[in-house]
C-alpha cells in the first residue's frame, strides 16, 4: 500500500468513531492497523534484498562476480 | 558486500551451482507423509515475522514466497518448512469487515471450517487449494496450491480457537506482548509514517482491545510455550528499550522437555556480570523457577536487560541445561547468524531461538528422523 494509504484510513475512523457506531469504528481502526503492519513488512521485505550485487547475481548466477563453487 | 566477495575468492573451479543451492541443501530429511504441525499465535506487529525467520533458519535454507505465484501470497516455503499465515482464512474483506462494523480479531471474520479441513488435509500429506488473504488490497485473492510439507506452520491471531484445529497441533507457541511494550513497538514502527502520530496509535490499540482481549488473549492458556515480553525491572524505562522476556514453559508433555538453569527445579536468581561477562548499565539478571499457568505446571525462565557483546552469550548458554542444543554453543551460533534481526541483544531472541531448538526436537521426536543441524 502507499504511504498515503495509512493517511486515508486514519482519516476515515476518526470519522467513523465521530458518527458510527462502536463496532464500525473499531473496524475503521483495525484496518489502519492492518495497513501499517503491511507497510512495516514490506519495508523490512525491501531492506533484505537491498544489496545490488545480489540482485544482480539473482539474474545473472553466471557472470564473474556471481560465481560461487561448491569445492 | 565485503564477505561476499570473500567468499567469491575462495571458491575453486569444479562445478558451477545455482547460487541459491550453493547455500542450502543442509537437512537430510525428506517428506515422507507425516507431517508436523506447529502453531503460533500473537496480534498484529508482535514480532511473528521475526520469530518465523529465527525458527525457520534453524532448519535451513531460506524461505521463500511460492515461486511464480501471487506476488502478495503470504506464505512462505523452505526445504523443510512451509509457514501460512491464517489471514487466509479470513471469510469478510476488508470492505466487509468495514460493512459489518468487525475487526478481524472477531471469529465472525474467520472461516474456521475451511481453516480446519484444510490444515487436516495437509497434516495427511494432501495438496490444498488455500485463498490468499491481500494485505495490500484487502481483498481475498484467487487460491494457491500448497503441498503438504515436512512441517507446517500456521501463524496468526487465532490458531488455537478453534477446538477442531487446535488438537491437530504437534505444539502451540504464544507470543505475549505486555500493552506497554506493545505501545513501545509500534511507536517505533509507524511514528515516521506520515499521517501516524501518538494519538493515532494510542487510538488504534484501545480500538481493538476489546476484541483483542475476547478471542485472542484467551489462547494463550492452550499454549505449550508463551513468551511474555515484559517492561524491565532493572531500571525505570518509559521507551520499551529494555525488556524482561519470560519463557513459560508446560510440564509433562511428551513432545519436550523444558529448559533449566543450573538445577531443574529450584528457583534461582542469577546476575552474569562480572569478570566473565561485560555488561554495562543497567547488568544483566536471569530467574528460573516454578509456577502455574491457567492451573497447569510450568517451569518459566527469565532474562532482564540486553547483551553488549553477542559473543559473550555462549557463557550465558553454557549454563542453561534440555536446551534441546546439537553442539555446544549451538544457539549462540544461531544467534550470531541472525544478529541484524529485531531483538538479538535481548531475551526476545534469544527465547525465541530456544523455541526454535525445541520445534527441531518436536519434529524429530514424532517422526523418529534426525535433523541434521545448520551451520
Amino acid at each position: 500500500p502507499e504511504p498515503a494509504a495509512v493517511e486515508t484510513a486514519i482519516k476515515e475512523a476518526e470519522d467513523k468513531c465521530a458518527s458510527g457506531t462502536s463496532g464500525e469504528c473499531a473496524a475503521a481502526w483495525d484496518n489502519v492497523e492492518e495497513i501499517s503492519a503491511a507497510i512495516s513488512h514490506k519495508k523490512v521485505a525491501d531492506a533484505a534484498n537491498s544489496d545490488p550485487l545480489e540482485q544482480f547475481c539473482d539474474d545473472n548466477p553466471d557472470a564473474d562476480e556471481c560465481r560461487v563453487y561448491d569445492d | 558486500m565485503q564477505t561476499l566477495n570473500a567468499n567469491r575468492v575462495r571458491a575453486t573451479p569444479a562445478g558451477l551451482q545455482a547460487r541459491s543451492r550453493a547455500r542450502v541443501c543442509r537437512v537430510q530429511a525428506a517428506k515422507d507423509g507425516k507431517t508436523v504441525v506447529i502453531g503460533l499465535a500473537a496480534d498484529s506487529g508482535c514480532g511473528k515475522s521475526t520469530f518465523m525467520r529465527r525458527m525457520t533458519s534453524i532448519f535451513g535454507g531460506s524461505a521463500k514466497p511460492p515461486a511464480g505465484g501471487n506476488p502478495d501470497s503470504n506464505t512462505l516455503i523452505s526445504d523443510m518448512t512451509t509457514v501460512i499465515c491464517l489471514d487466509d482464512y479470513h471469510c469478510l474483506d476488508r470492505k466487509g469487515r468495514a460493512e459489518k462494523g468487525v475487526t478481524a480479531l472477531a471469529p465472525e471474520a474467520q472461516n474456521f471450517d475451511l481453516m480446519y479441513e484444510q490444515v487436516k488435509a495437509m497434516k495427511e500429506g494432501k495438496a490444498a487449494d488455500k485463498p490468499i488473504y491481500n494485505h495490500v488490497t484487502g481483498a481475498l485473492d484467487a487460491p494457491e496450491k500448497i503441498e503438504s510439507p515436512n512441517i507446517l506452520v500456521i501463524e496468526g491471531l487465532h490458531p488455537f480457537y478453534d477446538e477442531r484445529v487446535r488438537d491437530l497441533l504437534d505444539f502451540k507457541v504464544y507470543l505475549d506482548i505486555s500493552d506497554e511494550i506493545k505501545f513501545a513497538w509500534k511507536i517505533q514502527r509507524d511514528m515516521a509514517e506520515r499521517g501516524h502520530s501518538l494519538d493515532s496509535i494510542k487510538k488504534s490499540i484501545e480500538a481493538r482491545k476489546p476484541d483483542f482481549d475476547a478471542y485472542i488473549d484467551p489462547q494463550k492458556k492452550h499454549a505449550d510455550m508463551i513468551i511474555q515480553v515484559l517492561p524491565t525491572q532493572l531500571v525505570p524505562d518509559d521507551e520499551g528499550k529494555i525488556l524482561r522476556v519470560r519463557l513459560i514453559q508446560k510440564e509433562g508433555k511428551k513432545l519436550f522437555d523444558p529448559v533449566y538453569l543450573f538445577d531443574e527445579g529450584s528457583t534461582i536468581s542469577w546476575i552474569p556480570c562480572g569478570r566473565k561477562l561485560t555488561c554495562s548499565f543497567p547488568g544483566i539478571k536471569f530467574y528460573y523457577g516454578p509456577d502455574t499457568w491457567y492451573g497447569e505446571d510450568v517451569s518459566v525462565l527469565e532474562m532482564d536487560g540486553q547483551f553488549d557483546k553477542l559473543e559473550e552469550l555462549i557463557y550465558v548458554e553454557s549454563h542453561l541445561s534440555n536446551t534441546s542444543a546439537k553442539f555446544y554453543g549451538e544457539i549462540t551460533q544461531q544467534m550470531l547468524k541472525n544478529s541484524s534481526f529485531p531483538g538479538s541483544n535481548n531475551g526476545t531472541g534469544l527465547l525465541q531461538t530456544i523455541i526454535g531448538l525445541k520445534v527441531r526436537e518436536v519434529y524429530e521426536r514424532i517422526t523418529e528422523k534426525e535433523v541434521v543441524p545448520v551451520s
